[in-house]
């Protein structure tokens, strides 16, 4: 590439970057490459592409979500497909209306950003989350009722809807004995559905039932299970015989990026086994990749597990190699750990016991320019171990307490040359929950107290020499207090004396189709728990949303608000508040007439300075970001096809309210984004998508530093599916998708326009039982004033499960 | 022209009945061993019930020796066992999503379980007409006229030429004719029929436990199995 090439490829990620979108200023830019979406059984699907000009090596992306009356999140890593990143998050278990998420980038070199800008505090994305109809409304089983004993050969099943009329679509019912879809045989009628076989296998078995309407809408869904019986006296199959089951996958995939000048390779598979009867349930993961680097925190996973089952829902399981323990939202969760896992759970006295490494040791090695001169180094990590205990009373249907203590410390000689200090943490606390016998009410909480110390590396200093460091108050509360705590954790210079906490609690209450939550967060600025890296310290505040379910849940209406203060313990230049403010209002009807989505949020960040504070260099913060969106569904029919028809508004509003005569002034942004969908079903084994997208933006910083940035884009894909193409069973995919987007950036610095084309094609051949085959390419080409640059991802995956 | 006609009354019948089949669809059969008989309304000749049979209103249902049918009505899954040698006509009216039902009785032995009904629920005997207010009961007719009700859970109101009674839970009213009040009395274990369903190979197995002061203590375990037909 020669110097004028290099020179408008930099002028072009500059541009970029400098573009102030929803999805921030980072060294990597996430787009949605359709529009999220909620199916029937609310699990949310997302598809990110990832725009990685200068090849910055992901580790893993993940969405974190949460239920938007709570505080904490949940995580889950996203899988990856060339440029694209996929995931499908279960939503069934939130209990509000809607949830909120971001995603958040691991580097390989240690580093995380998180998208959109500004996440988890603010500018969080969101979607509303239907329930369905109360399972048992409507529904009247007839045959087999639920936990009913039958004989094998005398199995009826009935089930009787009445109650919602010509609403069902009967086409559209679907009926599965255990996971065997049954929904072909079945004779449906007006007002009932009935199958009878000749014969059920001994046993237990579930019966699962879902009622859709006319547009596809899942409207009420009913599970329940029976047993049957021979005839001869057995004992149903399956109570001592193991039984087994697994999958395998192996992927390879190519990238190649012009504008970076890289090509790799990137190669990984892995296996999972699982054997299983009534008594004891054996399992063991591996996954293999060929980025696995000493120099790097590990990629590859090994896990084996046991569990043995006692009386009623009583276990004993272990867990050895990697593990995610999860035992306190605000002490352990959300980190791997590579060591052993206990788990005892008795009901009325339950032991958790984790330990091991959750971090590997990397020393820092330098990063050398062209010419060989040293410009920066890798970042270095301590190996880290860490011992947590928990031990709980009561299994947490209507009562659990419990207590926690986690110990983590970093190994000061596993590494050479360190970019960081080995530290030390200690968190002790405990968790209480308790509801009502239909949890319709509920109570629960967790506080902990941390200690710890930022720079181990001399160890335990001697009480007088901790003195003769520190000018402060030396008495003999000040010894008992060092000898008590030096028992657990490293005392010197670095200790952070006082003791942290950290509490959070919340009460839901859920009744006639309304939930209310209240929630209450404090935690303090040094409170730490290692085992819970992804837990946002000094904040104080609440939370209160109430979501209302009406007209059999066709109507939901959500309210809240939020409010978060940081600098408890007034040593920072100023005290920063967010709040958030936020009403959706979501109308899904039941007939087949177009569901709208409303919701208006409005995030306020101010500190209350008007001017800057000479003598802490705190600087005034005053903005407000306002988003109201906008969207609409709507399907309907031509002859055979099925379409869905949706619209997305949605404005972004960014104003500073700082003097804009200050250098402090941000800046104002205004974003406009509208998309259209088209998705069609045809009565060919068909499915086409066709989407248009418009954004414009403005951002102001001063009036003599503008920039405005218009994009439109359109993409259209389909995919169609060969049933029984070789053999009986079989299905061999064909998909496809093209997106072209026009640029045109407007700047005080720099004009660039540029286009981008997106193109994707893949084979996929599924063949039962003998595993599914995908072939996979992306190709992206920019085009900005007449140079090229084209860059590429193949992949190639085989799964089977067996 | 002859054969058009019966062609196009063919069409229009085969039209009607699809139209009006799904309504008149009231109760399905669960559970039908050996000789179990059915004859719709308006046909002389009886087919076999097998489990799953859709039942329609004026069906007719006939058992033979050894022989039990139990059905289930869709509105509300009330279920109605009829035991051998028995012989009742359903009749149903329905009302939007509520069936009003009339067992009516020929001859033998049923039993009735209730789970939350929606409508009527009437027993016609030629001697008398229960109207359900509870949720299980057994009706027993016999050749020579006799009616027994046997309540087990909730409400019977009886009711014949001579009079009202209400039957109360473990009670039993016996119906001689429709021109004498039932004469009721406390139901007795050995007046409730053991149905099939209900029938077991039950062993009890008692141990004997001596205590410090000679005196016995008896552990009775009911051990049972299922019926192998």
């Amino acid at each position: 590439m020669n110097n004028g090439m290099r020179f408008k490829s930099l002028c072009l990620l500059t541009v970029i970057f400098l573009n102030i979108s929803l999805f921030g200023i980072e060294r990597v830019k996430l787009n949605f490459t359709q529009k999220p979406y909620l199916d029937a059984h609310k699990n949310l699907h997302l598809q990110l592409n990832v725009t990685n000009f200068l090849n910055h090596q992901i580790r893993e992306i993940r969405i974190n979500y949460r239920d938007i009356s709570e505080t904490i999140f949940k995580s889950q890593r996203m899988t990856s497909q060339g440029f694209q990143y996929f995931a499908s998050v279960n939503l069934s278990d939130l209990e509000a209306e809607i949830a909120e998420y971001y995603f958040e980038i691991e580097y390989t070199d240690g580093e995380n950003e998180s998208y959109p800008a500004g996440t988890p505090e603010y500018n969080l994305l969101s979607t509303t989350v239907q329930n369905i109809l109360q399972q048992d409304e409507g529904i009247i089983i007839i045959s087999p009722e639920e936990d009913e004993s039958i004989f094998t050969d005398e199995l009826v099943i009935t089930v009787s809807f009445a109650e919602f009329g010509s609403l069902i679509d009967k086409e559209r019912i679907k009926l599965y004995l255990n996971t065997w879809d049954i929904s072909r045989y079945l004779e449906v009628y007006d007002e009932f559905l009935t199958f009878v076989p000749k014969q059920v296998p001994a046993g237990t078995h579930n019966l699962h039932l879902e009622l859709y309407d006319r547009s596809g809408n899942l409207i009420a869904q009913r599970t329940w299970r029976f047993t049957a019986f021979q005839r001869t006296i057995r004992r149903p199959s399956g109570t001592n015989a193991l039984n087994f089951n697994g999958q395998f996958y192996v992927e390879t995939r190519q990238e190649k990026f012009d504008i970076a000048n890289s090509h790799e390779n990137y190669s990984y598979g892995g296996l999972n086994l699982y054997a299983v009867n009534k008594q004891w349930e054996l399992g063991a993961k591996l996954f293999i990749s060929n980025r696995e680097n000493s120099n790097r925190q590990p990629i590859n996973r090994y896990t084996l597990f046991a569990q043995t089952n006692f009386w009623g829902d009583r276990f004993f399981r272990i867990t050895g190699g990697d593990a995610y323990p999860q035992m306190n939202p605000i002490m352990v969760r959300n980190i791997l750990l590579r060591g052993i896992y206990g788990q005892l759970f008795l009901g009325f006295f339950n032991l958790d016991v984790a330990f091991g490494n959750v971090q590997r040791s990397v020393s820092s090695t330098p990063i050398f320019d062209d010419t060989g001169v040293t410009i920066d180094s890798t970042v270095s990590a301590f190996k880290r171990e860490m011992l947590a205990i928990r031990a709980s009373f009561g299994t947490r249907k209507v009562f659990q307490f419990g207590l926690l203590a986690v110990k983590t410390k970093d190994d000061t000689g596993s590494i050479e040359v360190a970019t960081s200090s080995p530290t030390e943490n200690l968190t002790v606390g405990t968790d209480f929950f308790l509801a009502s016998t239909r949890q319709e009410v509920v109570l629960e909480g967790t506080f902990g107290v941390s200690l710890y110390n930022s720079n181990i590396t001399s160890g335990t200093i001697p009480y007088d020499s901790l003195q003769q460091l520190d000018s402060g108050t030396w008495d003999e509360d000040t010894r008992s207090y060092y000898e008590f705590a030096s028992k657990f954790i490293t005392i010197n210079e670095f200790f952070v004396p006082k003791p942290n906490m950290a509490f959070d609690s919340r009460l839901r209450v859920r009744k006639y189709g309304n939930t209310f939550t209240i929630g209450y967060t404090y935690v303090e600025d040094d409170y730490r728990s290692q085992g819970q890296p992804f837990y946002l310290r000094d904040q104080r505040g609440f939370a209160i949303s109430d979501a209302q379910r009406l007209f059999q849940n066709q109507l939901y209406i959500t309210a809240g608000f939020r409010q978060f203060k940081n600098n408890l313990a007034n040593n920072k230049p100023d005290t920063t508040t967010n709040s958030y403010l936020y009403f959706n209002l979501s109308y899904f009807p039941i007939g087949n007439l177009p569901g709208i989505s409303v919701g208006v949020n409005a995030v306020n960040r101010s500190n209350d300075l008007k001017l800057p504070k000479a003598s802490n260099s705190a600087i005034p913060i005053d903005n407000r970001t306002t988003t109201v969106n906008f969207s609409t569904h709507y399907t309907f029919f031509t002859g055979n096809f099925d379409h869905r028809l949706s619209l997305n508004l949605i404005n972004y509003n960014f104003s500073d309210n700082v003097d804009n005569t200050t250098a402090y002034f941000i800046g104002n942004n205004i974003a406009n984004t509208i998309t259209v969908n088209l998705r069609s079903k045809y009565s060919i084994p068909l499915i086409t998508n066709v989407d248009v997208s418009f954004q414009q933006t403005e951002n102001a910083q001063k009036t003599e530093n503008k920039s405005e940035f218009t994009l439109i884009s359109g993409g259209a894909g389909g995919e169609y599916t060969l049933k029984d193409s070789f053999t009986k069973n079989d299905a061999l995919i064909f998909g496809t998708f093209a997106r072209y987007g026009k640029i045109e950036n407007i700047s005080t610095l720099q004009n660039l326009d540029y286009n981008r084309f997106f193109l994707n094609g893949r084979i996929i051949y599924n063949f039962v039982r003998h595993g599914r085959l995908s072939l996979n390419g992306d190709l992206i080409n920019y085009n900005y004033s007449n140079e090229n640059s084209l860059d590429y991802i193949l992949t190639a995956r085989y799964d089977v499960n067996f | 022209m002859k054969a058009n006609f019966k062609f196009v009354i063919t069409i229009l019948l085969l039209i009607f009945n699809s139209l009006s089949a799904d309504d008149d669809m009231v109760a399905i059969t669960v559970k039908a061993r050996g000789q179990v008989k059915l004859t719709r309304a308006n046909q002389v000749k009886s087919t076999p019930i097998k489990n799953g049979q859709i039942l329609e209103d004026q069906d007719k249902i006939d058992t033979g020796p050894s022989s039990t049918c139990a059905i289930k009505f869709l509105d509300d899954k009330s279920l109605l066992r009829i035991r051998e040698n028995s012989s009742c006509t359903i009749e149903t009216k329905k009302e939007k999503n509520v069936v009003d039902k009339n067992i009516f009785v020929n001859i033998g032995s049923f039993f009735a379980d209730l789970f939350k009904p929606k409508g009527i629920f009437q027993v016609t005997t030629p001697t008398s007409v229960a109207s359900v207010k509870g949720t299980q009961f057994w009706i027993l007719h016999f050749f020579d006229g006799r009616t027994i009700y046997i309540c087990i859970k909730g409400l019977i109101d009886i009711s014949n030429d001579a009079g009202r009674v209400l039957l109360r839970e473990g009670q039993t009213a016996e119906v001689d004719s429709r021109f004498e009040l039932p004469k009721i009395h406390i139901t007795t274990e050995d007046e409730i029929p053991i149905g099939e369903e209900d029938r077991t190979d039950v062993r009890v197995l008692e141990i004997g436990f001596g205590g410090p002061n000679n005196q016995v203590k008896m552990l009775k375990v009911d051990i049972k199995d299922l019926v192998n037909e």
